[in-house]
């Protein structure tokens, strides 16, 4: 009876991964058949030439590429504001946090991951009329602002990773350094975050697709259908992720929704492309954090 | 030549969960001797090493009472006392663990590991350094052409030989040890064995032991640690 039951376990953990993994090559396949069509020079630049697009000659208007230009300037701004933040706090939970402190930041930091993204976008919103009428016609909807909500958005995801990684680390391996001289800060600097840099990664790739999907929070806070390249952090943008919402729920003719799948797979390119950025920044820090 | 006192505890005391694992110790230990302690499992003998560097302090539940003073740089010390930091201690008081804990990073770094914490930066600085050390503790000949290796392929008993020569590396004049052979073969014992014959010469030695033959063949100092207090047995 217990072989048979341990058989059936192991068949259902074989069973969800092989289904997990055919739902994902289905949603590609399906993104592919419907989009792959129009994916091209033509999709990204319109009918300016690319080098003219990228060396900011011309404005390219029938293309997505200020929408991936917006979308990238915005998870980078995203993720470069509340890795820094995310990071330290997640340092403070996991070594120096106790008590009624640490369960009520606990408490706290997951209400703010469980927050519906409306919900920040409506904050992210409210901030920009504050910000109006303290500096009427100089600010309003903007990439900064954007960047900042869903910065606030991805903030839970770098602190819980950061404190599960270094929580994880081993007894042993924690009191090496300490045993040697290395004051706390040494040891976390030293040892337990180059130790820990694939895990600490692992949020932020985790930060990065969801910079990039949410649609909700810029919709409220600085994106729009058409706006250019962004120029300065204090103009409107665009962005890959409300072009999809915008064409799948607008769209005049069948080739304006293939535009729209189209658009699906260019944000998926540019995740990947964030990711790879992500792990060169990884390894890099890897080699600078451990001298000699 | 007559030894110098090195270690003092006076009433030592300590609690861990509530629990009393040491009792009243008074203890007077001399320079340049290796002190083996051996008792039971569980009595505290591990605990008992964490007082002479204030290791257990970085897990909370721990109460301690007492006095313990260390001859550092010729002055006995009150290592509990505000004028020496736990880091500087640290320095003083080297520790090797029972199982070897060699850091993920290459053999180089590892050795190198607690000048970086000095602040020496260069690898041109401490190359020298490294070399000599590794030669101490008979493992040069073994490691030099992989350095660059991760110093966690190496076999047991070149890695536990590779901690010592980290805690070795800022002159410590104290070395804690708690089962340094447990985890090695015959082979890798004897030389780790003989290695700390050669280092009294330097320091003083404080070792927790199960082997009782081992503790005969290189022990000046023997105590038992049972019912939470330290008994001498020669």
């Amino acid at each position: 009876m217990r072989r048979w039951f341990e058989r059936g376990i192991v068949f259902w953990s074989w069973g969800s991964a092989v289904l997990l993994l055919a739902i994902l090559l289905s949603l590609l396949s399906y993104l592919v058949y419907r989009g792959g069509g129009v994916v091209g020079i033509g999709l990204v630049f319109g009918d300016v030439p690319p080098f003219d697009a990228l060396l900011l000659r011309r404005q390219v208007f029938s293309g997505l590429f200020p929408a991936i230009a917006g979308t990238f300037a915005l998870v980078l701004l995203a993720v470069g504001l509340a890795v820094p933040v995310g990071l330290a706090a997640g340092i403070f939970m996991a070594e120096y946090a106790e008590g009624q402190i640490k369960w009520l930041l606990t408490v706290l930091f997951d209400v703010l991951a469980g927050l519906p993204s409306i919900v920040v976008g409506l904050a992210g919103f409210s901030l920009t009329l504050i910000l109006h009428q303290m500096f009427p016609g100089r600010l309003g909807p903007c990439l900064l602002i954007s960047a900042l909500a869903i910065g606030f958005l991805i903030l839970p995801y770098v602190i819980h990773s950061t404190q599960m990684a270094l929580e994880s680390v081993p007894p042993a391996l924690r009191r090496t350094a300490l045993a040697l001289g290395a004051t706390r800060l040494e040891n976390i600097r030293q040892v337990l975050l180059p130790t820990r840099l694939p895990d600490l990664l692992g949020g932020v790739i985790l930060a990065i697709g969801r910079a990039a999907e949410d649609t909700a929070v810029i919709m409220l806070t600085g994106v729009v259908a058409s706006a250019g390249l962004p120029r300065s952090l204090f103009e409107q943008f665009e962005a890959l992720p409300f072009y999809i919402y915008y064409i799948s729920s607008q769209y005049a003719d069948p080739r304006e929704l293939q535009m729209g799948f189209g658009a699906a797979i260019l944000l998926l390119v540019v995740c990947a492309l964030l990711l790879v950025i992500a792990f060169i920044i990884q390894q890099t820090l890897s080699r600078r954090l451990s001298r000699f | 030549m007559s030894k110098e006192i090195k270690i003092i505890t006076e009433k030592l005391h300590f609690a861990y969960q509530g629990r009393a694992v040491l009792e009243d110790i008074d203890l007077t230990l001399l320079d340049n001797s290796i002190i083996a302690v051996t008792g039971p499992s569980g009595t505290g003998k591990s605990t008992l090493l964490s007082v002479f560097n204030r290791l257990w302090e970085e897990s909370s539940d721990g109460v301690f009472a007492g006095q313990v003073l260390i001859r550092l740089s010729g002055r006995l010390v009150d290592i509990y006392g505000p004028e020496l930091p736990v880091d500087a201690l640290r320095r003083k008081v080297g520790m090797v663990f029972q199982i070897p804990n060699p850091l993920p990073m290459t053999i180089f770094k590892n050795i190198a590991f607690p000048l970086m914490l000095k602040g020496l930066r260069t690898k041109s600085e401490v190359a020298g350094m490294v070399e000599t050390m590794l030669t101490r503790v008979h493992l040069f000949d073994e490691v030099k052409d992989r350095l660059n290796h991760d110093a966690r392929s190496l076999s047991g008993g070149q890695q536990q030989r590779l901690c010592i020569a980290r805690a070795l590396m800022v002159d410590p004049e104290v070395l804690l040890l708690d089962e340094p052979t447990s985890s090695l073969d015959s082979k890798a014992s004897e030389k780790i064995e003989d290695l700390l014959v050669e280092l009294k010469e330097k320091c003083t030695l404080l070792m927790v032991s199960h082997y009782q033959d081992q503790v005969r063949r290189i022990a000046d100092e023997v105590y038992e640690l049972a019912d939470r207090q330290l008994y001498r047995m020669s």
